[in-house]
Parts: C-alpha cells; structure tokens; sequence
C-alpha cells in the first residue's frame, strides 16, 4: 500500500539555530490508519507535524504527503488535512463558532446554502449545535476544543492533525474525543496522526504508535508492542500506561499473567488471576 | 480592562435593545451623536443626557459599572470649558455636557452592541484587511489579557512592581512588555500559520441579520427619528 | 495636562473641533488606509494581519499598566513602527484609536486627527530607525528615533489643541457673542476683544496647571519631558530585549 505520508531522515535548522532532526526509522502513514506519535517534551513532535502540515521546509531529508513536497505544495496539501492544534485559542478566528466553523469553506467560496447545511450537520455531529452563535472566547476549554475540530473536519479531509487532542479535557470529554476520532476513522475514512503524552488512552486511539525520542524514531508497531516495551518508554522519559505497569509488577512477583494495554484486556486478566486463586483455595480446603 | 467587561454585558443583556439589529442601534449613535455635536443649548444637551440616562435604565446596562467610562472624557473638557467660563458659564458648561454625551453615547452602544456586530457593520464601508485586523485585536486582547495579568501578577508576588517605586516600576515594566511582545509575534506567526491552512486569504466573513426589522428595532429607529427632529427643528413651546 | 494616555493622544471631546478640521483628518486619514490595504496582496495579508492584530492589542494593554503616581502611560507607538513597519504601524494607530474612542477617550470625530498625529510618530519612528539610523548602534537609533518622533508628534498635538481654542471662537456656540457683535455694529473691535480674551485665558488655564512643585508652563514641560523620557527609556529597554532574545523579529519581512 503507497504511503499518505512519508518522513525520511529529516532535519530542520530553525532561525535562532536550533537543530532539530528526526533520524532513525522512516515515519509512514497509511490510507485510513490511527497513527499516534509519543515523545517527551522537545523529542521533535511538533517539527514533525510542521513539516508534515507544509509549514516548514526540510533543510535536510524528505516529506511527501500524498506524493507531494507539503512547503512547495502548501495550498494543494492543506485543502486535504484537518489540523486542531494544542492551543486552540489561537485556531479559532471566527467572530461565532457558526463563523468559525465556517471559515474554510466561506474561503473556498462554497455556496451559502451548502456552508449552513454542514455546518449544522457537523455541529450535530459534535453536539454543539447550541453553541453555534456563541462568541468563542466565553466557551469552556472543552467546548472550544469541539469546535476547532468541527472547524477541522467540517469539509472531510483526508488527514486529521491533532496535536494533543486530550489537553485541557475532563475525563466524560476525553472518550467523547475518543468516540468521535475512532467514528470519524471507520465510517469517513480519515486517515490520524494525532500527539499525545496521555498513554492511557492511546490503545483506544491507535493502530500503530512512533516513538521518538531525542530526535531519533526510536520504535514503530503496534500499540501492544510499543506500551509493553516499559524500558524503551521510560527511556523516552514517558510514563507507561498505569495498566501495563502494575501488571509488569505482578508479572515479577510471580503471577502468571499477560500485560494487558487496556481495561478491557485487564478485567479478563484480572477475572483469571481471582478465579486461579479461588481454584487453589478450593483446593487447599479439599486437602 | 473594560473591554472584557464591556463585551460581556453587550453580550449578556436581554432588554429590547441588545435585541436589536446592529443597523439600528448604529442608527441611533449616529443621531444622538450627531444631536449632541450640532446642539447649542444647555436645555437640548441636558435633554440628551436624560434620555441617554433612560435607555441605560430602561436596558438595565449597569450605570455605575460604565459611567465612570465617561468621568475620563469629561474631565478632559473641562480644559476647554475653562477657556470657555471666561465667556460666559453657558459656553463653558455646553462643552462639558457635549463631551459627557457624547462619551455616553458611545459607551451607551458597547455596552449593547457586540463588538462582532460593530465590525460587521464597519466592514461595510471599511476595507476588508482593516476590518480584519480589528477582529483579531478583539481575539488578542482576550488571549494576551490573560497572559498580561498573570505576567504582572508574578512580578508584583516576586517584588517587582510597587506603586509608589517608580524606578523598580520603570525597570521591570519594560521586561513585562518585551516577554509580552515576544510571545504575541510568536503567537502571531502561529495563528498566521494557522490560518493560512484553514485558506484564509484576508476577509474574515461574518454575518449579520439586518433585514428583516423586528419590533425592537422599529422602536429604536423611531427614538431615533424623534430625537432627529426634536434637534433640527427649532422648539418653542411657549 | 495631568492623566494624558498616549502622550501625543488628542483628548478633545466630540463637538469642540470645527466640522472641516476633523472630516479633513478623518478623510485623509482614510484615504492613506485605504491606499495602504490596497498594497498588501494575498501571502502578505496572511501574515500581517494577524500580527497587526496583537501589536495592537499589546499596545491597548500597555496602556493600562499604571506607572504609580505618574499620570502617564506607555504608548509604544514608535516600537509598533519599529516592529510591524510604518504602514502596517499607521493602521494599527487607526485601530486603536478607534476603540480607544468606543470608551470615550478621544471624541469619535477626533480619531482622525489623533491617527494623523500618532501615525506620525510611528513613521518618523520607524523611518529613523530602519533608514537614517541604519548604521548606528541599536541603542542610540532607538534613542533619537523615540526622541525626535515623539516631539514631531507632541508639537503636532500642540499645534493642534492651540489652534483649536482660537478657533473654538468661531464656533457656533459663540454665535450669541457676534449678534451682540451686529448691534455694536464694529466687527474689528468684537473680533480683537474676543482673541484677547482667548490669549488671555489660556494662559490662565496653563497658569492653574499644578505638577508636584511645578507650575504653569513648567507644569506642562516637566510632564511633556518625563513622557518623552519614560517612552524612549521603554522602547529602547524593549528593543534591547528583542536583540538579545529575538533578533530575527526586528528584521522580518513582516515589515512594510
């Protein structure tokens, strides 16, 4: 399957000299794949983005995105990805959210009927429909968060871009996002690449996960071959998920289990041990 | 800052102006402006104020929270009407009261009219970049207010600003502004980036409803005409 | 004089400026805007724009950090020429001088005038630094740049607020003094008694001018000085700032 988007050996020097670059394994995006990119602080996330959206040019190595240089290619490219940035504050440009969500297709001079049209189907989409004539700046972190990505995604692209989607959300509005990233993939065929430091929630979100760390693609796989990889990710100085600690834990104490990566997976496991354990009981009180 | 407050209860108020279309509310600013300015009579200026006075009642926009707005603008005349007082104290007083109309118009309309809606009319006749910029001056001070008051809060904590330490005031304040600047090109350059992948090519559209007329706006253009021709036509009820 | 915000911003309420001074202002002040927009093109706009925007809301946010007892503020208009350019910094001074007048600082008729005059210290500003001064040391540019905008802009004011109270005479308001003028009958008497009476005045008003110590005349000099003093100590401490921290901001191509 050809690449939507390809990063090879990039490197960038920026205007007060920093150098950042991203050596190590190729960094490529399929057709309607989940792609999430962990790092820590500084590992090179948002250069890689950068590059990726067309808003910076490679001093070294390569980017295409769907076979075209992003920075040449800028207004081409950016009709077919989607961004919502970590700060939406400074995304959001309508005098409304209707304004807002609206901006991208008022630019591409869409008829009026068709803007309302979906517009309203997004916001419907998102449950904001009765934010629609709000100013932006008197909504909820949460709130503004929706309609960056309403503004995003309004006309179907691609690519979705999202850098930290899970900041600044309560618990309820995280898997709200999640729900939504996860329908937006399946039913439209959006292809993601989304960063995040929440490692908890990247097994619902991902079908494979990059590592950086240093300016180095440390690791690429699946999500249960990276979150159960606990030395590589601390190294990245990155918290393992919660779950795949405490059962790495129980693993060294002796406790036949596999390492589950999400709840789901933790409950069965959980199920087991007890049952395991009510077994030898049962035994130990026959004897 | 006043303008978060302001806009806050432009946005906020439900009496039949706030409900009203922007064009009629402009209408009525531009009318009652006007009066004030072409007016030369103690008793037409008195009148003015008083039914200025009533629409912030009647609209319940809080008085005392935006009159002081117009104390700053009053007491600038006040240079001028000593010049006038030399005169007479009916020349001296007229430019007092012109100047406190005038103001209270003005704020009368911020403190009804959302500044969205002002720029929507403006981008009428204006050209587009400028009214642009107007729109992202109006997200910016947002944004940055915040940050301003966060940055000068934690050099106040640390020592660094009191109000009687001129010198410290006039040291560290220049390191205030710098720090702010820097991060507003940054966040600049940010949003122009931004922008420019959402396709903006420089017009910020945004609608407004001025057609058709509701019942609050009938009664503002009619305020509005009364006052109109209460002014140019020479009164005498005796 | 005490309390003036910008030191260059015309306070003169709406009404006292004669109808042709202030729709002249407004007209010409309009028409450089207009030609100013017509220059920029599209990848031009994309960038500017926003920019224009936060030095315009930096500069309304300067302006309310009180200074203590003094009855200044900063008004970094030299430092937006500077920074964005003249002609992105002129139609910021119409920007903000336009809100400034929602508030009721400045008459909404005066905003003209006040970006003609506030203009004028951003183009002389950014001229001196960019062109005349290219070669000097930053902080000597920003120096005299700060200093000698600052008094273009200052007498500017100046001129205007004193041709303003001789010319208030012949405002309508006056009317009722000249009817007596058709009863006496002597246009030339009337007219000399009346610029008298002016001359007079405002001396008088600068005489009840109170600083500190300091009174009349040297009341407004001191305040117009230390105006001139703090501005061009705060614009050269921020320029410093943004050579050590962001050099490539005081020669992006942002600038027009």
């Amino acid at each position: 399957m050809e690449s939507l988007v390809k990063v090879r050996c990039l490197k960038h020097v920026y205007p007060d000299k920093t150098e950042v670059s991203l050596s190590g394994l190729d960094f490529l995006v399929n057709e309607g794949e989940r792609v999430v990119v962990l790092g820590s602080n500084g590992a090179g996330k948002t250069t890689l983005l950068s590059h990726i959206l067309g808003l910076l040019a490679p001093t070294e190595g390569s980017v295409e995105v769907m076979g075209l240089r992003p920075d040449n290619n800028f207004n081409t490219i950016r009709k077919s990805i989607g961004v919502v940035f970590q700060n939406v504050d400074e995304q959001i440009i309508g005098p409304t959210v209707f304004d807002d969500i609206a901006f991208t297709m008022r630019n591409e001079r869409l008829p009026n009927t068709e803007v309302e049209q979906k517009v309203n189907q997004i916001a419907k989409e998102l449950k904001i429909e009765h934010l629609l004539n709000k100013i932006p700046h008197y909504l909820s972190g949460g709130q503004k968060k929706k309609v960056a990505m309403a503004g995003a995604i309004v006309m179907m692209p691609k690519i979705l871009v999202m850098d930290e989607p899970f900041d600044s959300l309560d618990a309820k509005s995280k898997w709200e996002m999640i729900y939504l990233l996860n329908k937006l993939n399946s039913e439209y065929g959006i292809t993601l690449i989304i960063t995040t430091h929440n490692m908890d929630l990247v097994p619902y979100i991902a079908d494979t996960i990059y590592l950086i760390d240093e300016g180095k693609i440390k690791s690429k796989g699946s999500p249960r071959k990276i979150l159960n990889d606990i030395e590589m990710i601390k190294k990245a100085n990155l918290e393992p998920p919660i779950l795949v600690e405490l059962f790495s834990r129980l693993k060294e104490k002796g406790f036949s289990v596999n390492i589950p990566i999400d709840l789901e997976e933790a409950e069965k496991e959980l199920v087991i041990i007890l049952q395991q354990n009510e077994q030898q009981e049962g035994e130990m009180i026959e004897q | 800052m006043h303008i978060s407050e302001m806009d806050h209860i432009a946005n906020n108020g439900h009496s039949f102006f706030h409900r009203a279309g922007v064009l009629a509310k402009m209408f009525f600013t531009l009318i009652m402006l006007t009066a004030i300015i072409i007016a030369n009579t103690i008793n037409t200026l008195a009148l003015l104020i008083i039914i200025l006075m009533g629409m912030f009642l009647v609209t319940r926009v809080p008085l005392l929270k935006v009159g002081h707005l117009a104390v700053y603008p009053a007491f600038f005349s006040v240079l001028f009407a000593i010049i006038k007082f030399q005169e007479s104290l009916t020349s001296g007083l007229i430019v007092v009261l012109k100047a406190l109309g005038a103001a209270l118009t003005m704020i009368f309309l911020i403190s009804t009219t959302s500044y969205v809606e002002i720029f929507a009319v403006l981008s009428l006749v204006l050209p587009r970049l400028l009214v642009d910029i107007f729109f992202f001056t109006y997200r910016a001070i947002f944004i940055l207010l915040d940050k301003a008051q966060n940055l000068f809060t934690s050099i106040k904590l640390r020592g660094g600003y009191r109000p009687f330490s001129m010198i410290m005031n006039i040291k560290n304040l220049p390191k205030l502004i710098g720090t702010l600047l820097i991060h507003s090109f940054e966040m600049g350059e940010r949003m122009h980036k931004i922008y420019s992948l959402r396709g903006y090519n420089g017009h910020i559209y945004v609608q407004f409803k001025w057609w058709p007329l509701n019942s609050s706006d009938i009664i503002i253009f009619t305020i509005s005409i009364g006052i109109l021709i209460g002014t140019v036509i020479r009164w005498n009820p005796w | 004089m005490s309390g003036v915000i910008f030191l260059s911003h015309i306070h003169i309420p709406d009404g006292i400026l004669p109808t042709v001074i202030w729709v002249t202002s407004y007209l010409i002040t309009l028409v450089i805007i207009f030609v100013l927009c017509k220059k920029m093109d599209g990848e031009d706009v994309r960038r500017k724009v926003p920019i224009a925007g936060v030095m315009a809301a930096i500069m309304l946010i300067a302006m309310s950090i009180p200074l203590g007892f003094i009855p200044l503020h900063f008004s970094l208009a030299v430092l937006c020429g500077i920074l964005i350019g003249p002609g992105l910094g002129f139609i910021v001074v119409f920007v903000i001088s336009m809100m400034l007048a929602f508030f009721g600082h400045g008459g909404i008729t005066v905003v003209g005038l006040n970006t003609l005059i506030i203009g004028s210290e951003v183009l002389i500003g950014a001229y001196m630094f960019r062109v005349l001064l290219k070669h000097q040391r930053i902080v000597p540019r920003v120096v005299l740049a700060t200093v000698i905008a600052l008094l273009v802009s200052v007498s500017l004011m100046v001129a205007v607020v004193g041709t303003t109270i001789g010319v208030a005479e012949a405002l309508p308001a006056n009317q009722s003094n000249h009817d007596h003028q058709d009863e006496v009958g002597d246009d030339k008497y009337y007219y000399h008694e009346d610029q008298e009476v002016i001359n007079y005045t405002l001396d008088e008003a600068v005489d009840g001018q109170k600083y500190i110590n300091f009174t009349g005349w040297s009341a407004v000099l001191t305040i117009l000085l230390l105006g001139i003093f703090l501005e061009t100590f705060v614009t050269t401490l921020v320029v410093k700032y943004f050579v050590k921290v962001r050099p490539d901001l005081l020669q992006t191509k942002t600038n027009t």
